[in-house]
């Protein structure tokens, strides 16, 4: 019988591998970035394509020394010099923007059809102009000049009994890795637990729930298509880390790369184990509560029905992970919330990252996730065996809390 | 042997299925008939172990089915129903392994099976793209691939044409020669009376009758006679003695008797002149019998 769950399992697999939706799943979360990235750079393309047309009315030196980096502030310093007739053409919108700079004050008018003058930058380059001047004024050597822009430098750290570590780092890791492990528990589940849904409701409503029930049990039907649907979870895993990794390799040296690589180094193998592990087995519990719920579905139009309170659980740790960013995650409520199962995934890598719990503390979490595991694929395969055969015109959650009362909970074993 | 004993079934308040009990022998088929509702697919769906019996024993050769024969148990479903999106060899070969049969022996009985059962179309062809006909087929396909001895057919003639029944009863018949145990069952009393060793009718849960075919017929005497007698019309056989009813059918008349000794006075007198080109004497048929009973337990 055994040799039956393998099966099912392959089949269930195949049977969505080859259909073109599945492809579309692993291109899906990276269209808003990409839509993103293209709509960045039109955008860019075409703001960067015109420069300001400028008078500047200031001491010569200033002036030319606009002038000469003009390219770089994404100006066109026209030869006007008298502020009247600057401020004339202004009004005419013959030009985008006077500047007047006098006394070590500067003033800069638009007018509203004025292409955009990037403000920051030169408020950037006229202070510096404005302190080498300073500088030269007060005899200063280049040393001493460098020496006064330096920013005062401050760097806190956490003092841990068996370790210290980068805080800032940390912290960093800690707010990117509640919102992102909360976002991706939560768009896995809404996206699988459809999966999973379709698949058993689709059966259910063709009718060949009795034939392949005839010839396998509900067990190698029930654990068959949870593995089948874990299976594609990690294909879709494994192409995004083989994915990142070529990407990785081959931007080694890339800018962007050297940014991010001290913020990853925080985070230990162990770190990333938990992490995983955790998120494994919650996935794994909420497939298991689609299976359940899809089990009560009579057609493919109850999909949606069925699946939403599966959505609305895994919305909790979710809603939770972003508060407990918030609340820095010492919070009495969230820690303890860290130990339950399909919750602990979104909340304790971040208390694990910031020393708020201990790899025992952690290690108790995930214990706890595969018993809930455990339990609820128990619990699933009596409702499952109960619900697969049964069609009802009740409410689907009407029916689940039906299915969970002692009284007809009575079902073969 | 398939032992079916004291079997009970409810729903909240519904007696599904009170207190049956029959057994099949190799080589036998059994009919099981009844109106909707009357438990059928509930015997099924518990011998097949989709719900548990309130009391009872299913047994085979003398023993519980195990997990292990119950994949062996050939079974077409009433609700037919087949992955559309799939061909028909993508599905026929999961269904076969899951029954435990090896790859090429399922491609090979594949395709003597849709000779067999006239299949029009390709293995390859999709489900979606088959007729209602040929479908319904390729479920019966999936019930027998893989060679069980125990088959169960949920209603296998609804839906189809004369010609395509008629596949289905030759195919029937084969595998009963083949040793299979088959309990099928059907509202065509034709096909039942034709292909049947043993029924069951079932009202209401309730067995109403229950044996061999022909020894069910003859229990209620034989008190249909079709008789063609030149001279004899409609009024002339309404007066004789014994008789309840007359039709006329075809070239001669059908009369229903009180009693089937009615019969041998009715023969003396269209014989009186000698040759007559038919006289048949012959129980009710099994339609006019489920009927009977059905109105009868009203």
């Amino acid at each position: 019988m055994n040799k039956q769950i393998p099966l099912v399992a392959k089949h269930t697999y195949l049977s969505r591998i080859k259909k073109k939706s599945f492809w579309w799943l692993l291109v899906a979360p990276f269209a808003p970035v990409l839509v993103g990235l293209v709509v960045g750079l039109a955008v860019s393309y075409f703001s960067s394509d015109k420069t300001a047309n400028i008078a500047v009315i200031a001491p010569a030196e200033t002036r030319q020394a606009i002038k000469q980096e003009q390219k770089d502030l994404k100006l066109q310093v026209n030869d006007q010099v008298d502020e009247k007739a600057a401020k004339k053409s202004l009004e005419k919108e013959d030009i985008d923007a006077v500047l007047i700079v006098k006394n070590d004050q500067g003033t800069l008018l638009t007018q509203p059809k004025s292409e955009e003058v990037d403000t920051s930058k030169l408020k950037s380059f006229l202070s510096s102009l404005a302190l080498s001047e300073k500088a030269a004024k007060y005899k200063l050597t280049q040393a001493e000049v460098a020496d006064l822009k330096s920013p005062f430098q401050l760097t806190s750290k956490v003092q841990d009994k068996n370790q210290s570590k980068d805080s800032e780092a940390a912290d960093t890791v800690k707010q990117m890795l509640t919102m992102a492990i909360g976002v991706l528990v939560f768009i896995i589940v809404s996206i699988y637990a459809s999966i999973i849904g379709n698949e058993i409701a689709n059966e259910k409503s063709s009718r060949i729930m009795e034939t392949l029930l005839a010839a396998s049990s509900a067990k190698a039907q029930y654990y068959g298509k949870i593995i089948g649907v874990a299976a594609l979870l990690l294909t879709q895993i494994s192409i995004y880390v083989i994915a990142g990794g070529a990407a990785a390799l081959l931007s080694a040296n890339a800018s962007w790369a050297k940014v991010v690589a001290p913020y990853l180094s925080a985070l230990t193998p162990g770190f990333w184990f938990f992490t995983l592990a955790l998120i494994i087995v919650a996935t794994a519990s909420y497939l298991v509560i689609a299976a359940i719920a899809a089990s009560l579905v009579n057609d493919q139009s109850q999909i949606a029905q069925a699946m939403t309170p599966v959505s609305m659980l895994s919305l909790i740790p979710y809603v939770v992970a972003l508060s407990s960013s918030a609340t820095s995650g010492s919070n009495t409520f969230v820690k303890v919330l860290s130990y339950i199962p399909l919750m602990g995934q979104s909340i304790m890598p971040s208390q694990l990252a910031n020393h708020y719990a201990s790899w025992w503390q952690a290690s108790l979490s995930l214990i706890l996730a595969i018993a809930g595991l455990i339990f609820l694929l128990h619990f699933g395969l009596r409702l499952y065996k109960k619900n697969v055969l049964s069609y009802s015109d009740e409410n689907i959650t009407k029916q689940l809390i039906a299915s969970i009362t002692p009284k007809r909970f009575r079902t073969k074993k | 042997m398939i032992t079916v004993s004291h079997l009970n079934k409810t729903f909240g308040d519904h007696q599904a299925v009170d207190d049956l009990s029959f057994s099949i022998e190799k080589g036998e088929v059994l009919g099981l008939i009844g109106q909707n509702g009357a438990g059928k697919t509930t015997t099924f769906r518990m011998i097949l172990d989709f719900i548990a019996a309130d009391s009872g024993a299913i047994t085979w050769d003398g023993q519980p089915i195990s997990e292990a024969q119950r994949s062996q148990i050939g079974f077409l479903p009433e609700e037919r129903g087949l992955y559309q999106k799939e061909s028909i060899e993508e599905q026929v070969l999961y269904l076969a392994a899951l029954h435990g049969m090896d790859k090429q022996a399922a491609k090979e009985a594949l395709n003597d099976w849709m000779n067999k059962l006239q299949v029009v179309g390709q293995a390859s062809d999709l489900v979606q793209t088959l007729s209602k006909g040929n479908a319904q087929k390729v479920q019966m396909i999936l019930a027998l691939i893989f060679k069980p001895t125990f088959i169960i057919l949920d209603e296998p003639f609804s839906g189809l044409d004369p010609v395509n029944a008629g596949i289905f009863m030759d195919t029937i018949k084969e595998l009963k020669k083949q040793g299979a145990m088959i309990i099928f069952s059907s509202h065509n009393m034709d096909n039942v009376t034709e292909i049947s060793d043993h029924l069951v009718m079932l009202k209401k849960g309730r067995t109403v009758l229950q044996g061999e075919v022909q020894a069910i017929r003859e229990s209620f005497g034989r008190t249909r006679l079709y008789v063609e007698a030149p001279n004899y019309s409609a009024a002339d056989y309404a007066g004789m003695k014994g008789v309840e009813r007359v039709e006329q059918q075809g070239a001669g008349f059908r009369l229903y008797l009180q009693d089937e000794e009615a019969g041998h006075a009715i023969f003396d007198e269209v014989t009186k002149d000698g040759y007559i080109p038919a006289f048949s004497q012959q129980p009710p048929t099994l339609a006019e019998i489920f009927k009977t009973e059905v109105m009868a337990h009203e």
